[in-house]
Parts: C-alpha cells; sequence; structure tokens
C-alpha cells in the first residue's frame, strides 16, 4: 500500500513538471498568440561580429503583418554614414519568391535583389531571414520535451523537426530546439542544427519586454557555433499595432 | 675523470642497468614523435613579412589552400557533371572553409531590375546551349578564369580553402584517398596540389628518409665493423653505441615536443656517421693492449686512462661546431645544431660508460686481421711522407693550383632553391605542382596586405584604384599568372549595377558623375548629379551583400573593410623568380603608393626571406664555428698559433667544397650551405689528431722532418682510416628522397676527405717549410 501512495506522489510531482498538459504545437501557438503583433515601428542597432572585427548598423524599422503568414518589412539605414538613407523593401510571399528591393541614394535607384532563400542572411548577419520572421507552425513538426531547468527558469523544451526536406535545405535546419518560458510564452534560448545534424548557431534572449500587452524580444545574441562570428540585435523605441499605413511598404515611400 | 673511470670499471652491472633504464624512457618517448614540413615555422617572428604573415592568417578565414585538378573534356554535359559532383564532393569536406570551382564560383550579372549573383552552373547542362551558356557565363567573371580553368581549357583546378584550424596533414592524406576513389568511376582524370599537398609529401618523404638513413646506416656500419674488427664485439659494442645515441636524441626530440623537419632529418645520420668514431678508436686501442694484459679490467683501465681525454676534446669541439649553427636566426637549423650537439653528447656518454662497462665483463679476445690491414696502410703512410719531404715545392705548388682553380670555381656558385624542384622528377606532387604552374596561375603566392588606420578604408577609391592598378602591373611580370582582390569584385558590381556597360568595369572616381532618366507628363526627362566615389563602394557592396554573402570577400577583405589584401599567384618557386618579382612589386609600391600602407608578404616572401636569412646565417655560423674552434684548440694547445694551424685544414676543406659546388652547379641553398658548418665540427678532429701527434714527435726528437713519418704512421693512419669511415656514413644521405639532402650527403663526405687530406699535407708541408717555434714549445711543454 505504501508503494502504491509513493508512487501515486512521485506522479503527482512529475506531472507538472513534465508539462505533458501541453502539446508542442499548442505551446508554439500560444508563443505566436502572445509575442504576435500586427505591425511594429522601432529601431535596430545590429553588431556583427566576424573574427574580431565588428560592423556597425542602425536601421528604422518598420514591419506590418500583411495576411496570416505573410509579412510586409523597411527598414531605413541611419548608420554608417556611408550607406545612409539607403532602404531596404522585403515583402513576403507565402508561394513563391519574396520580393526584396534595395534604394541606393547614390544612384538615386532601386535594385531589386534576387532572393536568396528564407535561409540566407538578414544584412549579412548570424541572423537569416527565417530566424527574424514569424515562427511558420505549418513548417515544423513540434515535440514537448518538458519542463526544465533553464537558468534558474522553468522552461518549456520544444524540438521542431521540418516536415519535409524542402523546408531543411530553404532554412537550412534539420532541427530547432526551443526554450519557452510559459509564464510570458516566449522564446528565451534556442539551438540551430545544420543539416548534417551537428549544432550549428545559439539564439539567446537577453531581453524581453512587455510592449502594449505584447511579450517584445528587445536584446538577441546568435551566436555561430561554427564559425568565427557572432551578431547582437538591439531594439529600441518599439511602438506596437499603431496601424501603420499600408503606403509604407511601398517603393515609392523606400525612395523617400 | 680517473675515478669516474673506475667507477664504471667497477660496477659495469650497475651501469648497463642505468643505461638500460635512460634508453627504455627515451625509446617510449619516440611514440609522440612528430614530423612538420612548414619552413615558415622557423621565422622569427621579429621580420616585418612574418609579422604580416600571421596578421594575415588572423585578418582572413582560410591560411592555405589546396587545388584538385580535373583532367578532361571539362565544356561537355559529362564533364560539367562530374565536376559539380566533384566541387559538392570537396565542399562536403568539414575541412574546407569554401571552395571554388567553375561551377560554383557567383557570378555577378546585370539584371534589368538590379544585380544577380549566381553560382557559375545553377543547375546540370543538359544541351550544348546550357554548356555554352555557363561558358559565356564564366567569362563575365575573368578575375578567377585564370586559377580556375587551364590555358588549353583541357583542364579545371577546384581550389579548396581550408579553414584554419585544419591539421593539414590529415587533410591532404583524406583527400587523396576521395580523390583516387574518384577517378576509378569517372571519366576525368583527377590530381591535387597547394601547400598542404606539398607539405604531405615532403612529411612523407621525411618519414621515408628517416627510416632509409637509419636501416642503411646501421647495415653500413655493421659491415664497415665487421671488415675491421672480424669479431662479435668488435661489431656489436660500437653499433650499440650509435643505435642507443639515436635513440636518446629522438627520444629527448619527441620528449620535448620537437618535431622533425626537413634540416632535422639528417641528425640520424649524423651521430650515427661520428659517434662510431669514438668506439672504435677505443676498441682499436684495446686490440693494440690486448696482447699484454691478462685482467679485462686492468685492460680497460689503461685503455680508458690513455684515450678519455682525446675522446672528450674531440666530441667538444664537434659540439662546438653544431652548436655555431645556433647563430643561423633559423629555428630549424638551430634545432639541428643542438639537438646533434646533444647525439655527439650521447655516443660520448656511452663510449666513456657502456664501452668499458661491457668490455670489462668479456673475457680478453685477440683480434689478428685488424693487424695485417693495419700494417699496410702504415707502409703508405710512411711512403707518403717521404714523398712529401722530398717533393714538398711541387706539393705546395699543386695545392696553390687547386686553389687557385677553387676560386674560378667558387665564382660560378649560384644561388638557386626551390622546394617543388627538391623532390625528384617523379614525383606526384611535383609533377602536379608543374602542371598547376604550366597551365594555370601558378601555386606560389604573394600577397600586398593593405593596412588601414580606420574602418572602411578599403572603400576609398585612391586605395581601391591603387590595388587594381598594382594588380595590372603585376599581371604583366613574367611568371605571374594572375593577380586578384576587393577591387575585382568592385569592378564587377559597378558593372553589373550600370546595364553591363563595360565603360563601368572600373573603380568609381573620387567624384563619379551619374544621371536618371524618368518620365514626367510623357516627357523623357535626363536629370545629371554627382556622387562621391566612396558612398557609391559602400552602397555598391552593400547590395552586393544583401544579394550574395559578406562572406564572399572574406578571403580579400577584412569583415570592416580595414584591411585588405592582393593575392598575386606566380608560376614557380624558385629563388632567382621570386625575387625578380619582390623586387619589381616593392618598386611599385614605392612609387604609386602614397598615403597608403601596402606591404608584400606571402608564401612567396616568406620562401624568399627564409632562404636569404639562411644563406647569411650561414655565413655568420661558418665563422662563428671556425672562432669556437680556433678558441677551442688554442686553449688546448695553450697557444693561439697552434689554434691557427688546427682552422687551416677546414678553409681547405670549405674552399673546395664550394669549389665543387660551383663546377657541378651545385647551387648554393639550406642544406648545401649547412653542410660547411657540419664539416668543421666534425673536419677539426683531423687536425686535432695530427697536431697533438706531432707536437708529441717533435718534443721527444727536436727534429721537424723526422717527426713526420713518426706521426703519420700513428694518426695518419688513424685519420685516414676515420675519414673514409665518416665519409662512408654520409653517402648514405644520397639516398634521400630531396636533392638538398642528397647534395648535402656528397658534400659532406667529400669534405671529410679533403679536410683530412689537408691534414695530412698542407699541415706537414707548412711545418716543415716554416718550423713553426710555437709547436716546439708545446712539445717541450709536453715532454716536461
Amino acid at each position: 500500500m505504501r508503494k502504491i501512495i509513493n508512487i501515486i506522489f512521485i506522479f503527482l510531482l512529475i506531472i507538472p513538471l513534465s508539462g505533458e498538459n501541453f502539446t508542442g504545437i499548442q505551446i508554439m501557438e500560444k508563443v505566436v498568440k502572445k509575442t504576435g503583433w500586427k505591425d511594429m515601428e522601432g529601431e535596430i542597432t545590429m553588431k556583427i561580429t566576424v573574427r574580431g572585427r565588428t560592423r556597425t548598423r542602425k536601421i528604422k524599422l518598420f514591419s506590418r503583418k500583411r495576411t496570416e503568414d505573410e509579412s510586409d518589412m523597411v527598414m531605413k539605414f541611419l548608420y554608417p554614414p556611408d550607406v545612409e538613407g539607403t532602404g531596404f523593401l522585403l515583402i513576403e510571399h507565402a508561394k513563391g519568391e519574396d520580393e526584396r528591393y534595395l534604394y541606393l541614394p547614390a544612384l538615386r535607384r532601386i535594385k531589386r535583389i534576387a532572393a536568396s532563400g528564407k535561409g540566407g542572411a538578414f544584412m549579412g548577419s548570424d541572423f537569416s531571414y527565417y530566424d527574424i520572421g514569424k515562427p511558420k507552425l505549418k513548417d515544423w513538426n513540434y515535440k514537448n520535451l518538458g519542463l526544465v531547468d533553464f537558468n534558474g527558469l522553468k522552461c518549456y523544451k520544444v524540438e521542431a523537426l521540418p516536415i519535409n526536406k524542402k523546408i531543411e535545405k530553404d532554412t537550412g535546419y534539420s532541427k530547432i530546439i526551443h526554450w519557452i518560458d510559459p509564464e510570458k510564452w516566449s522564446i528565451v534560448h534556442a539551438e540551430y542544427y545544420d543539416r548534417m545534424g551537428k549544432i550549428w548557431k545559439i539564439l539567446e534572449v537577453k531581453e524581453i519586454k512587455n510592449i502594449n500587452g505584447v511579450w517584445f524580444q528587445m536584446h538577441l545574441i546568435m551566436k555561430n557555433v561554427q564559425g568565427e562570428s557572432v551578431s547582437e540585435m538591439k531594439f529600441e523605441n518599439i511602438e506596437i499595432n499603431k496601424g501603420l499605413s499600408p503606403k509604407l511598404f511601398t517603393k515609392r515611400y523606400l525612395m523617400q | 675523470m680517473k675515478k669516474f673511470m673506475n667507477l664504471i670499471i667497477e660496477n659495469p652491472w650497475k651501469t648497463l642497468l642505468a643505461l638500460l633504464f635512460i634508453t627504455l624512457f627515451f625509446t617510449y618517448q619516440l611514440k609522440n614523435l612528430k614530423m612538420n614540413p612548414d619552413i615558415t615555422e622557423a621565422l622569427p617572428k621579429s621580420i616585418p613579412a612574418k609579422r604580416l604573415y600571421d596578421k594575415m592568417k588572423e585578418i582572413f578565414p582560410s591560411k592555405d589552400m589546396a587545388m584538385v585538378i580535373y583532367e578532361g573534356n571539362i565544356f561537355s554535359i559529362n564533364g560539367a557533371k562530374e565536376i559539380s559532383e566533384l566541387t559538392s564532393i570537396l565542399e562536403d569536406f568539414p575541412e574546407a572553409y569554401s571552395v571554388m570551382s567553375p561551377t560554383n564560383i557567383k557570378i555577378i550579372e546585370g539584371v534589368e531590375e538590379g544585380i544577380n549573383v549566381e553560382e557559375a552552373l545553377k543547375e546540370l547542362p543538359s544541351s550544348p546551349e546550357d554548356i555554352k551558356k555557363w561558358r559565356q557565363r564564366l567569362n563575365e567573371n575573368p578575375a578567377f578564369l585564370k586559377n580556375l580553368i587551364s590555358d588549353d581549357e583541357k583542364s579545371v583546378a577546384i581550389l579548396v580553402f581550408l579553414r584554419k584550424s585544419v591539421d593539414e596533414d590529415k587533410f591532404a592524406e583524406k583527400l587523396l584517398k576521395t580523390l583516387d576513389e574518384f577517378s576509378k568511376n569517372h571519366k576525368g582524370k583527377v590530381f591535387a596540389s597547394g601547400q598542404p599537398v606539398i607539405n604531405y609529401y615532403i612529411s612523407k618523404g621525411i618519414a621515408r628518409d628517416m627510416g632509409v638513413f637509419f636501416t642503411s646506416g646501421i647495415i653500413l656500419i655493421f659491415v664497415l665493423l665487421l671488415l675491421i674488427f672480424t669479431s662479435a664485439r668488435g661489431v656489436l659494442i660500437p653499433l650499440t653505441v650509435v643505435i642507443v645515441s639515436v635513440l636518446w636524441t629522438l627520444g629527448f626530440m619527441a620528449f620535448i615536443g620537437k618535431p622533425i623537419t626537413h634540416a632535422t632529418e639528417i641528425i640520424p645520420i649524423l651521430i650515427m656517421a661520428i659517434g662510431i668514431a669514438d668506439s672504435i678508436h677505443l676498441l682499436t686501442h684495446y686490440y693494440q693492449r690486448a696482447p699484454f694484459h691478462t685482467s679485462s679490467r686492468e685492460l680497460v683501465r689503461e685503455v680508458m686512462y690513455e684515450l678519455h681525454s682525446p675522446v672528450i676534446m674531440t666530441s667538444l669541439t664537434t659540439m662546438a661546431g653544431f652548436i655555431a649553427l645556433n647563430t643561423s636566426n633559423m629555428e630549424s637549423l638551430e634545432e639541428l645544431g643542438i639537438f646533434s650537439a646533444f647525439g655527439v653528447f650521447c655516443a660520448l656518454i656511452l663510449s666513456l660508460t657502456f664501452v668499458p662497462a661491457t668490455l670489462s665483463l668479456l673475457k680478453i679476445k685477440i683480434g689478428k686481421k685488424w693487424r695485417e690491414e693495419k700494417g699496410r696502410l702504415r707502409g703508405f703512410m710512411l711512403k707518403y711522407s717521404d714523398f712529401l719531404i722530398r717533393r714538398k715545392k711541387s706539393v705546395a705548388i699543386g695545392v696553390a693550383i687547386i686553389l687557385i682553380v677553387s676560386i674560378f670555381a667558387i665564382s660560378k656558385l649560384n644561388v638557386e632553391s626551390s622546394q617543388i624542384k627538391q623532390l625528384p622528377k617523379n614525383n606526384p606532387v611535383r609533377k602536379s605542382a608543374e602542371f598547376v604552374n604550366k597551365h594555370f596561375a601558378g601555386t606560389t603566392t604573394f600577397y600586398v596586405l593593405f593596412e588601414g588606420d580606420e574602418d572602411g578604408y578599403i572603400k576609398k577609391p585612391a586605395v581601391l584604384k591603387v590595388m587594381d592598378e598594382l594588380e595590372r602591373y603585376a599581371e604583366k611580370l613574367s611568371n605571374v599568372g594572375s593577380a586578384q582582390s576587393i577591387a575585382d569584385f568592385i569592378k564587377l558590381i559597378n558593372k553589373a549595377i550600370h546595364n553591363n556597360d563595360q565603360s563601368y568595369y572600373r573603380i568609381p572616381k573620387e567624384i563619379e558623375e551619374e544621371k536618371i532618366v524618368y518620365f514626367e507628363g510623357g516627357k523623357k526627362i535626363e536629370e545629371k548629379f554627382q556622387v562621391k566615389g566612396e558612398k557609391l563602394i559602400a552602397q555598391l557592396l552593400q547590395l552586393y551583400e544583401l544579394s550574395s554573402s559578406p562572406e564572399d570577400f572574406a578571403n580579400f577583405v577584412d569583415f570592416n573593410y580595414r584591411n585588405a589584401r592582393v593575392a598575386i599567384f606566380v608560376k614557380t618557386d624558385e629563388d632567382s623568380q621570386l625575387r625578380k618579382i619582390d623586387r619589381a612589386l616593392s618598386e611599385f609600391l614605392k612609387k604609386n603608393v602614397n598615403g597608403v600602407k601596402a606591404e608584400i608578404t606571402g608564401m612567396a616572401k616568406l620562401i624568399l626571406i627564409v632562404r636569404e636569412m639562411t644563406i647569411k646565417g650561414q655565413f655568420l655560423s661558418i665563422i662563428a664555428s671556425l672562432f669556437l674552434i680556433w678558441l677551442i684548440t688554442s686553449l688546448m694547445f695553450r697557444s693561439p698559433i697552434i689554434g691557427i694551424f688546427n682552422a687551416m685544414p677546414l678553409f681547405f676543406g670549405i674552399f673546395l667544397n664550394f669549389a665543387t659546388m660551383g663546377a657541378l652547379g651545385i647551387p648554393i641553398n639550406i642544406m648545401t650551405m649547412v653542410t660547411s658548418s657540419l664539416a668543421i665540427g666534425i673536419g677539426v678532429d683531423y687536425a686535432i689528431h695530427f697536431i697533438h701527434r706531432y707536437i708529441i714527435e717533435l718534443g721527444s726528437n727536436n727534429h721537424y722532418e723526422k717527426s713526420i713519418p713518426q706521426s703519420m704512421k700513428t694518426s695518419g693512419v688513424a685519420i685516414t682510416f676515420n675519414s673514409f669511415v665518416v665519409a662512408s656514413g654520409f653517402i648514405i644521405l644520397v639516398l634521400s628522397t630531396f636533392k638538398g639532402v642528397k647534395f648535402m650527403g656528397f658534400l659532406l663526405a667529400l669534405t671529410m676527405i679533403t679536410t683530412a687530406f689537408a691534414a695530412l699535407t698542407i699541415l706537414p708541408i707548412y711545418f716543415i717549410t716554416f718550423k713553426p717555434k710555437s709547436l716546439k714549445k708545446a712539445g717541450q711543454r709536453r715532454k716536461e
């Protein structure tokens, strides 16, 4: 009898800890809901360090969700001076390739940039276009690996595997593991594995801030553990859900 | 010292046990022995080009590049398929940082709306038109064409840039295996080149040489000893001494983590050839004195009492000669000097411990054959001294003629060396390197490193323009295959962005005139405006980086555009050609680079410096070793003038060495230069032995001429004999994989004979002609 009580007791302890009450996809849905926004405006400071040399870029950013899984994004470069005024426009397409444009004030012309796939490096950083976008839940099979301790924080560990080879090839990832803080439903840490199954990049989220009820990742560091680079993104003056005008996300605005 | 000798003779078992333990310890260390073929490691950091080279290694992602050559029908459907298959096999190597081939090279192309950066062959071709398109696309990126496609279009090169942390030897081994597999089921022929592959073959050559030297050294010594002593102890004791000395020395090197290099690979042979002399000396005396003793211990005691001091002296002078290599400033030569000296020291220790300990345990045995042989030699030496005394004038004139002819031959000396030509003609890596040098841009590289004082420095039109001009200038120099830098990319992007207009295939000017055309109210309006070149360049680069990846430039410019390099590929690694290019480049930089910090470095420059330093360093070390020898012998004989007599045969030997090199066209290079320093340390023994004996004779009979045959029949015999033994030891080096080591073996053997000849010819003639008082004084001192 005592044995049975013991076993029940142990089970009672394990169940809440193991987090078996949520499936992987349920967790991710909550993440998208709690950290998602309709539109945003803000400034980014991006520091990319390769082999000990650092490049700093300052960007004014506008972004909006155009449809359920398509976004638009406009970036204006504020720093360094030699690229000041250049503007970048990204129009995402769920089907077919994204449109990317760059406005070059030196030539007073807009040039289209051939899309290098969603796995391409964002601004030459360790973040890919895929990493900075909203997680595309349809592309992955999620599995809840349970509640674990992460730097003193109880977090859900969620494994994401690409649903097919195409997604794997597009993103360059054979596996992603997310650590999710169940209080804010925000990703606090992630590991990305390359197509050979070796760990490739590690994401650290240094600061999460509540802006208008949305948990926003203010400070991210992406470290390439296979190479010699690390990228840091810091957000400032973030405003969310202001109702940005669709006119912002056009080539015409890019030139202004 | 006598106390020490008694201790050994009284405790033979303990001595042998102690030696056994030391030997076991060092033999166990041998498992850690490594080979290192990289000659640049040896350079001191204080040299600017070496500092730059190290800085370059830190800035750029890749240190070295391997090259894979594919020979076959390249512009065909099957050719394209095989090349792109090979490319992806190479891309899958974890050691590869990046791979550049005619199929995956990024082509920058202007299109209607912007620029396209895509691999040259995006999809496998299925028709002759596709092949044609591929060819056209390649021609749009002329900068790399010469590195990737041979002049006759019959082969392509795939460049594999290696990560810095890669074990290049292991990589080369893996690469060669992979290529072997590949050629089994493909039509094209494949082979590899580039520094990592060359180094791999050199390492293999060193390892092979060590084995060959060691075994043939042992066989040779075995045969020689058998001929001399015709007894088991006469063979086994000296053989054990040299083998154990080699084991101790190599074990010691392994223990302190020193790898074997191209230079130190000859250490075993040096130790064997030199170390054998002492034990032969001791055994000879042992056999001579054997008939007069009944107790082994007493016999050994007498031999050791009499001989320990000349054995120590000659070992010390030899060590001094080797240590003089330390003045060369080249690490691998310093190591050669120090570890050979260590080896000689080991042989000395063993001669003073192992030999007496073993002999005192064995029963006395009397050799016969030895005395007969020696009797014949003695007769010859007596005739020879007779001849010298009677014909001293003719002999002196003969020597003078030899010296004059030598001067003429020395004037023909040339300095030339090539790492590749060190290898035999049929060596696969030499063949492939020569192939690449003939048909592609070349395997040796100069880099001109441009160092800026602020980020973005390299984006300045003035800086880029100099880089571009430097490239075009370099490409016109003979033996330069091609030159590349970030400037080529900027020209390509500039052209692409201006609708592929060839007139924009250039670096933007300081102020660039641009125009836009637009329609307003049905009217075409053309608006002109000016823009700063620097801004334009920055934005072109931004466009490129967003279109592709900034890592495409990683081998040419650092991440924040502060430092960049111009790569200049050269089709040879021969000194004289490299020096010409080096001079031309520095002249260009002096004239055209104002306010821009640009310096020459790269493997080619380092090769030049290594060779220059070695040769300069070697002259210094020849002088240093002569001085050391003079100093030691002056102290030994307590007369600076007798010190000079000791050095005289060495001068003659070195003179003849260089004359032979001039006459036979053996070039001066690292290995052949070292010969002189080594020869000095070894060759001085002959003079010491002869002078030592001559002084003793002079002290007893007080007659300059009569002392000659007296010295000849004793030490003259020993010297002749010894010089032939040592020379035949060195001749083994002729079996080496490397030409330099072969020459070295020949020259060392030759110098042994010439110094011995000089000691037995020039010294006697000088002594009987000038009758130096210093010798007589020394003789008297000796008598008292």
